[in-house]
Order: structure tokens, then C-alpha cells, then sequence
């Protein structure tokens, strides 16, 4: 019974994500799943979960072998999953979003049976032990009761296997225990429930089994109570790979260029403090919702800070815009590159050129275009992005060509701080380790470097200093030989802040 | 550097026009003349002088529903002061009156946070009411014979509202594509969060459109008031969606990021072709609208289904080779 994979395969192009996993979920069981970023695991969740093609390999459900074609065919065979993002109706009520999917058949055809639903769902709510009104718009409810909400209406229907991607990124100590009630109680009801976390504290408060996953395998498949952290950690980092990261050290200790002093902004991370020397890569390590990306904000003054002090180049400054963070020479490469970085219908040369565009001025006061030109295309070699045409749209581009483009612009500003978030994010392994290359450039001008990463080897290879953030305190610096992904991992994970 | 869609978009616009040029020299032997031709242009001009700021706009992924208004209002109290002031005063309370109203709706936008459709909507009202208000309900008069010129003149026989949209248009034109300002309207218009966190102050440029917006609104009112040598209080009424029409006929993408000032004065003089080619026939002022609104929709619609029509084009010659 249960149920079984068996020799998952999955690769996009050249690159093999999955290399045959088999596994067998039994019934009732909370199967915890670990693995850092792009171990594999949400794609063969994707898989069992109907949201991607497998390319060889078997799923069993009761012995029975399936395919699934959409995700449709998974919940048809009582296979649900809960992803990150929530996928709520923020302007309807509670109940109707519990019953959206098949309100018309329950409560009538074209006009909706409302105490019918409402009773309904508050009975339906009240047996989840949740004490939710489903009358109330998904909007005001919290984030965790909006989370208890989508987790309930995937329980509306029978559930054979659930599978939750990180449930607890949003939710607090109580908010979370009261979670894993509810999953217990599932689980005691006799449903499989799959979980994805980063969260080493919460695999032992939770699972009654562990699967590591890396680079596509499984490395670790035990029973929770054969297993201990250390063991968790070392098989989710595995061997470490060396060679792929050119890191080149250009500290000069003499010169200190970025000092951050008592930053707080209540309720995302409080007093923060660190410096920044002439030419040091410093590591920011930490998980989603340590406060790491506030802090980013507020550094470059798209965060109102509640009280601290930041002094550039000996200077204090007060950063109150991006406009005003620029001219005093901090730059932000943002994760989200398509969001909140590139302009995609704007030219390469006009995307350059952005941030420093009052540099080029003619006579008469309009934009030099020459001289804009001349300069951009310096930078285009010097962060060696492959163009047909610098005048095509920035969309034309590679992702890692894009992302060398925003590079491009930023070093267009002279920075002197230089903050990177994700700088690798969606970018092949070749285009990786030439913007490798570009932070050793950076830092060989004497460049301060902030770097924000999720790759944690990544991380350990690229900086000179790391300090560890959790629940937005500075929980640990790490220096040298103490800059490893297990110790990051170890503090940014090492339970609650309490 | 403009990228080919927005220069292929433009050039669309072009070939609507000389279609409908031929087909309109084709059925009226009067069509083709100089003077038919520059009264064409004297027509266009007020539209084409809304459109302008209205481009500007719409690159920023905005609207300005009160262009028409603001024109009726800086008309009127323009009107009203030259009836006891002088020419200069008149046309500088007028261009103030156009600043303050273009002010009005940037700062609802941007500092408001209203969405411009919304925002412009309200002004729309706002401002015609207040020109009732002003007005009483009754046209003024003018009768200053320096302002007569700016509608009514002529310069090396060209008349003075075409000299000045042509002037207007490569200072806008200029502006737009090669100053910093235009530089950061088509960074806003295509990714404002993008522009904001690449330092781009997107609440002062998109004040600055909408006061500009305004400015130019007032002169289009100037150009109406000298024509008609009185202000009426319904005058600019409906314009509003006239410019707008021009801009998207242009090829400017109402997504924002994307468009340009060339292909706006193309659209301009489309609609300026259309009404009079069907005037010269005599179509009915009843069908006149049918068939423009029609030709608007056809014109979008070729622009906007371009790839798929070439890939039916494609097919339809693969099957005859076959």
C-alpha cells in the first residue's frame, strides 16, 4: 500500500536534476524532505504532484502504476500539494475558498446556497480545530491563518498524500506548533503527508522519517530516531566541490569603507552592526525571514530604519531613497531580476546606462549618446556579456547575460559599496563562475562587498567574512576556517530564537 | 536607440495612412490639393498638440482623460482675460491655469496614489464644471487681433497652428528620445519598480509628464479660442479621446515602455484624414463616427495581430507552392 517511485528520472537540457530516485511513502507517516537549493526536491514534488513530466521512471499508488499528465490526474488519485506561494482568493470569504472548486455542485447551480456553505464550513473548520469566522475575507485573516485556510481546503476532499513546501517560512513558535498539531492529526487519521523544510529543528519536532536529497539523489533515507543533526547536515552539504569558485582575496585591512552601527528596524531584524574592509566580500548567511532582505532594503534606503547609523567612507549618511543611497555610492543588485532589476524592453545599451545616466550630458544638456555608448561598451567586455546588437531589447539576452548587464550597470556608478542579492540566481553554471569573476574585479578596485546568498557553498567560497543572521539578530561571525556550510547552516537553523 | 517592435509599430501607422490618403485622392479629385492639404493639418493640429503630452503619458503606462477639459478651461479664462487684459496676460494665465491643472492630476497620481484613470476621471469633471462656472454657461467673445493670429495666421503661407505643432513636435520629440527625462519616461513606463530601485525618481517624472500634459493642453485651447474667436464652454469636450486615439493609432502600447512621438502625429493625421476624406464625400455626420470608430479598431487590431496574420500569410503561400 502506499505510495512507491521507482527510478525517477528528470533532466532539463544538459541538466540532469533527477537521477533515479525511488522511494516508498507508507500510509501515515510524515516523511520529512531536506536538501539545499537545487538538490532536486520540488521537482520530483513537481513530479508526483502532476505539475511536471517525468522523463523514465515508475509511480505506483497501491501497487497500481499511474501517470500523471496535469495536476488534475494527481488529485485524482487523492494527491495534493500545498505550495510556498498561497493560492488564495484575498476578496472572497473563508468558506468560499474552501469550497471553490466544487461549490456549484454542493450549493446549487446558479445561486449559491450560502448558510448551507457557511455552516458547512464552520463545522468543517471547527473539526480542523481551527476557530477561523468564514464569513471573513481571506484578506484579514493572518498569514497563518491564511496558511491553516489552504491547508484546510485541500482537506476538503479525501487526501491520500499531502505535500507541503516550506509551510512555516511565514508562521511564528505558536503559529507553527499549532501547525504540526494539525499534521499530526492527519497523520493520525492515516494520511501521508510529505514535507519540505530547511529547518533542521523542526525534521526531528515533526517526522517519523528523513530523505536527504543532492544533486538529483537520495543520500539519506532513515527513520527520524536513527538519525542525529549532525548527520542531517553533513548529508544535505555532502563533498565539498572545489575549483568552481576563482575566488581571489583582495582585503586591505587598513581601510574601512562601510561601518553599519546599531541598525533596528522592529519587527524584522534589530540592532545590527558590521563593517565592511576596502576590497572584503563580507557573506550575509540566513534563511527566509531572517530579516536579511529588510536589511538589504534599508541599506539602501527603501527602508525606513527605526534607529542606527551607517557611515560610508568615513562619512555618515542618511539614506532615505534609492535616488539618494546611489550618490552616496551604494549599489543593490535585487534578487528578483525580472521585478525589480532589468527594464526588458529597454535597449542593453539604455540598461547600462540607467543608474548613471546624468554622467553623459551634452552641451545642451541631453544625453550624450556617444560618449554613453563608448562607456557602456567598456563595461560590456569588462563583465563579458555576449551581444549581437547592444542596441537590441535586454530581453534578447541569456539570464546570465542579463544578469551581467545588471552588473554592468552598477559598476557604471563607481560604487562603493557594492550589495549583491542572489547574484547567481537563474544563471547557468558557466555564466556563474564569470561573475565569479566580476565580484574579484570588484574587489580588486577596492570595492565593498555585500554578498546575500541562498547558495550556501557559494557563499562560503566567495566571502572573506560571514555573518550569520537569525530572526534579525547577528547570531554569529565567522572568520577563515570557521566559514563553513555546516557552521552557517548550523546557526542559521539551530532552532528559535525563543 | 529605439527598438524595431516600436519602429515597426510606427511604420504600420504609416501604411494605414497612405492606404487611406490613396483611397481618399482616389474618390475626391479635391482631396489632393495644397490647400486641402494644409487645412488637413490646420485641422489636426489641436488634436495632434493633446497628443504630444498624452504620449508621454501613455508610455508611462498612464492615462489623462482630462486633456479636453483642462483645454475648455485655460480657453475660457484666457478668453475672459483678454476681454480686459492684455495678450501677454492672457495667454500666460492661461498657460499657468494648464500647469496648475496638469499639477493637480500628477499629484493625485503620484503623491495620491490614485490610479490616473481614476484620478483623471475626476478632474475631467471637476474641470468642465469649473469652466460652466466660470463661463456662466455663455461663450465669450475674443477680439484681440495679436491673438486672432496664433489660430487664424499664416507664416510663409503655412497657418500658424501647423508651425506650431511642427515646432512643438521636435521640441517633444527631442525631449523624448535624446534627453535623460525621455530616457527615464520609457524606463518608468516599462518597469517602475525596476526604475525606482535603479534610482530613478518615477513620482517626479510622472508629475512632470502631466504638468507638461497640461501646459500643452492650454496651448491646444488657444489654438481653438483664436480659431472660433470666442470660448465656448463646452469647447474640448470628447478631445480627450481623440488624442488618446491618435497615440494608439501611433503604435504607442498602452502597457507602457513602448511608443514614440512620430508614429502619434502619423495617428493624428489619420483621424485628421479620415473626417475630412468622408466630408469631401459627403458622408453623413452620423455615419462619420461609425466609420471612424471602426477604422480605429481596424487599425489596432491589424497592429496587435501582426505575427499571427504574416504566420496565416506564410501558410496560405505554403499551401498554394504545394
Amino acid at each position: 500500500m502506499g505510495i512507491q517511485l521507482s527510478n525517477i528520472r528528470k533532466s532539463f537540457g544538459d541538466n540532469d536534476v533527477l537521477r533515479g530516485i525511488s522511494l516508498t511513502i507508507e500510509p501515515g507517516t510524515v516523511v520529512a524532505l531536506a536538501g539545499e537549493n537545487g538538490a532536486g526536491k520540488s521537482t520530483l514534488m513537481k513530479i508526483l504532484s502532476g505539475a511536471l513530466h517525468l522523463d523514465s521512471g515508475q509511480i505506483y499508488v497501491d501497487e497500481k502504476s499511474v501517470t500523471f499528465q496535469t495536476p488534475q490526474d494527481a488529485m485524482a488519485y487523492n494527491i495534493r500539494m500545498i505550495y510556498q506561494e498561497m493560492n488564495l482568493m484575498r476578496d472572497l470569504t473563508v468558506a468560499e475558498n474552501l469550497f471553490l472548486v466544487d461549490e456549484k455542485k454542493r450549493y446549487g447551480k446558479f445561486f449559491v446556497n450560502k448558510k448551507k456553505m457557511f455552516k458547512e464550513a464552520k463545522e468543517f473548520l471547527a473539526d480542523m480545530g481551527l476557530n477561523i469566522d468564514p464569513r471573513v475575507p481571506v484578506s484579514q485573516l493572518s498569514v497563518a491563518e491564511q496558511q491553516m485556510v489552504e491547508i484546510s481546503k485541500s482537506l476538503v476532499k479525501e487526501v491520500k498524500l499531502l505535500i507541503m513546501d516550506e509551510p512555516t517560512a511565514a508562521l511564528n513558535k505558536e503559529e507553527t506548533d499549532r501547525l504540526f498539531n494539525q499534521i499530526h492529526r492527519l497523520r493520525d487519521k492515516g494520511i501521508s503527508i510529505i514535507y519540505i523544510t530547511h529547518r533542521i529543528d523542526e525534521i526531528f519536532q515533526l517526522a517519523d522519517r528523513i530523505i536527504v536529497m543532492r544533486d538529483g539523489q537520495l543520500v539519506l533515507e532513515e527513520p527520524i530516531d536513527q538519525v542525529n543533526q549532525t548527520q542531517v547536515v553533513t548529508s544535505m552539504v555532502g563533498k565539498q566541490v572545489d575549483n568552481f569558485y576563482p575566488k581571489e582575496h583582495n582585503v586591505n585591512q587598513n581601510e574601512t569603507r562601510f561601518v553599519v552601527d546599531g541598525l533596528t528596524k522592529e519587527p524584522y531584524f534589530r540592532d545590527i552592526s558590521f563593517d565592511i574592509l576596502n576590497g572584503e566580500v563580507l557573506g550575509i548567511g540566513g534563511l527566509l525571514g531572517s530579516g536579511k532582505t529588510e536589511l538589504l532594503k534599508a541599506l539602501f534606503g527603501d527602508l525606513k530604519v527605526d534607529s542606527g547609523t551607517i557611515t560610508v567612507d568615513g562619512v555618515k549618511v542618511n539614506l532615505n531613497t534609492p535616488v539618494n543611497a546611489i550618490k552616496q555610492g551604494i549599489a543593490y543588485l535585487t534578487a528578483d531580476r525580472k521585478q525589480e532589476g532589468l527594464i526588458m524592453d529597454l535597449s542593453i545599451y539604455n540598461n547600462l546606462s540607467l543608474s548613471s545616466l546624468k554622467q553623459f550630458k551634452s552641451g545642451i544638456g541631453l544625453v550624450n549618446r556617444k560618449k554613453e555608448q563608448r562607456i557602456a561598451d567598456e563595461f560590456i567586455e569588462q563583465v563579458s556579456v555576449k551581444v549581437t546588437s547592444p542596441h537590441l531589447p535586454v530581453s534578447s539576452l541569456s539570464g546570465g547575460n542579463q544578469q551581467k548587464v545588471v552588473f554592468g550597470r552598477w559598476m557604471m556608478t563607481q560604487p562603493i559599496v557594492f550589495i549583491m542579492e542572489e547574484p547567481t540566481r537563474g544563471v547557468d553554471v558557466g555564466a556563474k563562475s564569470e561573475i565569479y569573476k566580476v565580484i574579484n574585479t570588484l574587489t580588486s578596485q577596492g570595492i565593498s562587498v555585500l554578498l546575500v546568498s541562498s547558495d550556501i557553498p557559494e557563499l562560503v567560497a566567495m566571502s572573506d567574512r560571514v555573518i550569520v543572521l537569525r530572526e534579525g539578530n547577528v547570531i554569529k561571525e565567522l572568520n577563515e576556517d570557521s566559514i563553513t556550510q555546516h557552521n552557517i547552516l548550523h546557526y542559521a537553523l539551530r532552532g528559535r530564537a525563543q | 536607440m529605439k527598438s524595431f517592435r516600436s519602429i515597426f509599430s510606427e511604420m504600420q501607422a504609416l501604411i494605414v495612412l497612405i492606404i487611406l490618403v490613396v483611397i481618399a485622392a482616389f474618390l475626391s479629385p479635391v482631396f489632393f490639393t495644397v490647400t486641402n492639404l494644409l487645412n488637413i493639418l490646420l485641422e489636426v493640429a489641436v488634436t495632434a498638440i493633446l497628443a504630444i503630452g498624452q504620449t508621454y503619458i501613455i508610455i508611462l503606462a498612464e492615462i489623462d482623460l482630462s486633456v479636453g477639459a483642462v483645454l475648455g478651461l485655460s480657453g475660457t479664462i484666457t478668453a475672459g482675460f483678454l476681454s480686459h487684459g492684455n495678450f501677454v496676460e492672457g495667454l500666460l494665465i492661461g498657460l499657468f491655469v494648464g500647469l496648475c491643472a496638469g499639477l493637480v492630476n500628477g499629484l493625485l497620481v503620484t503623491i495620491g496614489k490614485l490610479p490616473s484613470f481614476i484620478a483623471t476621471l475626476g478632474t475631467m469633471t471637476a474641470f468642465s464644471g469649473l469652466t460652466l462656472v466660470y463661463t456662466q454657461g455663455n461663450p465669450i467673445s475674443v477680439s484681440s487681433p495679436s491673438f486672432e493670429f496664433i489660430g487664424q495666421g499664416f507664416v510663409a503661407g503655412i497657418p500658424f497652428p501647423v508651425l506650431l505643432m511642427v515646432i512643438l513636435y521636435v521640441i517633444f520629440w527631442i525631449i523624448l528620445h535624446r534627453s535623460h527625462f525621455g530616457r527615464y519616461v520609457f524606463a518608468t513606463g516599462g518597469n517602475e519598480e525596476a526604475s525606482r530601485l535603479s534610482g530613478i525618481n518615477v513620482k517626479q517624472v510622472k508629475l512632470w509628464s502631466f504638468v507638461m500634459a497640461g501646459v500643452l493642453s492650454a496651448i491646444a485651447g488657444f489654438i481653438i479660442t483664436s480659431r472660433l474667436n470666442s470660448a465656448e464652454p463646452t469647447t474640448g469636450s470628447g478631445l480627450e479621446l481623440d488624442a488618446i486615439a491618435a497615440v494608439i493609432l501611433g503604435g504607442t502600447s498602452l502597457t507602457g515602455g513602448k511608443g514614440g512621438l512620430i508614429g502619434t502625429v502619423i495617428g493624428a493625421i489619420i483621424l485628421g484624414v479620415l473626417d475630412n476624406g468622408m466630408n469631401l464625400l459627403n458622408v453623413s455626420a452620423f455615419y462619420q463616427g461609425v466609420a471612424k470608430g471602426v477604422i480605429i479598431l481596424l487599425a489596432v487590431l491589424l497592429d496587435r495581430n501582426m505575427k499571427s496574420l504574416s504566420s496565416l500569410v506564410r501558410i496560405a503561400s505554403f499551401k498554394k507552392s504545394a
